[in-house]
């Protein structure tokens, strides 16, 4: 009987993403090491740290790269770019996945919103489809959205990826699906991709379906869940 | 008392089968095997085991895609390229034969010809004929380009917890010059038809049980925990060479197939049988499943199938539900499954 073969899959090839994010893309990561697909990355923090200035910039010798705020984030991001080989986010040359701002769960915060509400004590559909609502939303990731458009102008290929569809206890069902909703209209206007997996992840009453859920907590999506959304980017060319 | 009495709903067929609307049916498999979320899932197979990967993905389970399309190619040159259909790129393998063929050269039990058939200025791999639909630039390449799949069937058989393997054909063609199978008529797809080189065999029930048990010993030898879930593919055959009418032939075909996997079932308690082919052409269904060429499989059709294998994943250990004691109607007596269909439910 000839010898098996040696050559397998687990050549060292070139990473094909880079991955940053909240908690969210934690999933994501532990899918593609589990397929065995080369990326870098991962999560750098928790959601509600990227929703305040949770970024500048400075100047690299080719542009402005991005420099973390929190010290354990940043981090993270440098070690990520070594082991890529570049120095700073204007010289990467793979797309950029991203989690950040999607934190809907946070921003749906019940206790944030006790003021608009009605006597039956919901916020109402009326109040959710008002500019105002809009702009508090946008206001409340604006530094995410500041990210994305810094990135987008570096000419990096971005793809944004939508948060588990999961709405913790302390937070409003409602205001959670209405501020997502702004929330992907302000990151697809910066020439983001949003990836959004809604259609093939929920259930009829339109949040997670179990099966794709963290077992061990009320907002996480599970490596099943992981493995779709690595799916979805593969089918994108990444 | 007798045995039928103690029956559940499931095993009469008026209350199981005619009675619901069909859409309702349930219950149609009980796996023999326990299968988790996490547990790596490898599929192969005919057209049909093309939508099952995806499938499984999309219901939380992991579907093991072990060769993965380079970065930068498009949805349509990674479908066209034979990317995500099955766990490796061999295309489809319609036939027992042709996956022990495959098997046997990832494994290294045999060596892979290394013929390429020319094709204008480029080169197609006679064994896969519809990958590469531009064709490979040199016999080198194609070459290269098996050797990785071959690497990927390698890494799938040897780390997935379950191959699931969709049968399809029985009709394949030999290669008089090298002995291997081709998985469709040479000159059809591609290639050149040579009829003193290619012949066409009808594989019998006892040629495809030894081709699929070779196959499975083959795997289990590098993966002994390997489990095998068998399907058989419900899309009729496009067309019949051996000179007869394409229903019966057809009829022969997913006969020997159907068989053949009920057989594997039997005799091993590590390989089951999904219905996937019942629950599609099954007579309460009226063809609703078939697209209007009366052959391909819809959408809602692959929903379908996929829902009643989800279910049956997840689903806890059946109580039997004891069938109720009922009366026999009058001018029923006479007909065996009459008597049977006493015991049911009503």
């Amino acid at each position: 009987m000839p010898p098996v073969r040696t050559q397998s899959l687990t050549t060292t090839a070139p990473a094909r993403f880079l991955l940053l994010g909240d908690s969210h893309a934690g999933p994501i990561g532990r899918a593609a090491q589990k397929a065995g697909i080369p990326f870098q990355g991962g999560p750098i923090g928790a959601g509600r740290e990227f929703t305040d200035s949770f970024f500048t910039t400075r100047d690299t010798p080719g542009r402005r790269d991005v420099v973390f705020q929190s010290g354990e984030a940043e981090e993270h991001y440098r070690r990520f770019l070594k082991e890529l080989g570049v120095d700073a986010l204007p010289g990467l040359g793979i797309p950029l996945v991203a989690t950040f701002g999607f934190c809907a769960h946070f921003v749906a915060l019940r206790e944030l919103w006790d003021l608009y509400r009605d006597r039956s004590g919901a916020v109402p559909p009326g109040f959710l489809a008002t500019p105002l609502f809009g702009a508090i939303v946008r206001a409340a990731v604006r530094d995410a959205l500041a990210f994305y458009e810094h990135s987008v102008g570096l000419g990096l290929r971005v793809l944004a990826v939508m948060p588990p569809q999961r709405v913790p206890g302390q937070s409003d069902p409602a205001v959670f699906m209405a501020a997502q909703e702004h929330i992907r209209l302000a990151v697809t206007e910066l020439g983001v991709e949003v990836v959004d997996l809604r259609r093939r992840t929920t259930g009829p009453d339109g949040l997670q379906r179990p099966e794709l859920c963290e077992a061990d907590d009320e907002i996480h999506g599970n490596l099943a869940f992981g493995r779709i959304i690595l799916a979805e980017l593969l089918d994108r060319g990444l | 008392m007798n045995p039928y009495q103690s029956l559940p709903v499931r095993s009469f067929w008026r209350p199981a089968v005619a009675e619901p609307d069909p859409l309702d049916i349930e219950d149609v498999w009980t796996p023999k095997f326990a299968l988790g979320q996490d547990d790596p899932v490898v599929t192969a197979g005919s057209c049909f085991a093309a939508q099952i990967g995806r499938a499984l993905l999309d219901s939380g389970m992991n579907w093991l895609d072990a060769e993965p399309a380079p970065p930068g190619l498009t949805r349509e040159q990674r479908r066209d390229r034979g990317y995500g259909a099955f766990s490796f790129r061999t295309g489809n393998i319609y036939t027992p034969a042709v996956l022990r063929q495959w098997l046997s050269w990832a494994l290294g039990h045999a060596q892979p010809p290394e013929e390429a058939w020319p094709d204008g200025d480029r080169w197609v791999d006679p064994y896969r004929p519809a990958i590469e639909p531009g064709g490979f630039a040199s016999p080198d390449e194609m070459l290269r380009a098996r050797e990785v799949t071959l690497a990927a069937v390698r890494t799938a058989v040897t780390t997935a917890s379950c191959l699931v393997f969709t049968m399809g054909l029985t009709e394949a063609w030999r290669d008089a010059v090298d002995g291997t199978v081709h998985p469709t008529c040479p000159g059809t797809v591609r290639g050149t038809f040579d009829a003193e080189r290619y012949t066409l065999h009808n594989f019998t029930f006892a040629e495809a049980h030894r081709d699929m048990t070779e196959a499975i010993a083959m795997a289990r030898l590098v993966n002994p925990g390997l489990r095998i879930l068998l399907t058989v593919s419900p899309q009729p055959l496009t067309a019949t060479a051996t000179g007869g009418h394409a229903l019966p032939a057809n009829g022969y075909t997913k006969s020997v197939l159907r068989a053949v996997a009920g057989q594997l079932a039997l005799e091993d308690p590590d390989v089951d049988y999904f219905p996937s082919y019942e629950l599609i052409t099954g007579p309460v269904f009226g063809g609703r499943f078939f697209g209007p060429n009366q052959r391909t499989v819809t959408p809602e059709g692959v929903d379908f199938v996929m829902r009643h294998f989800v279910a049956g994943l997840q689903r806890r250990p059946t109580q039997p539900q004891s069938a109720r004691d009922t009366a026999a109607r009058p001018g029923d007596a006479a007909c065996e499954d009459t008597v049977l269909d006493y015991y049911s439910p009503r």
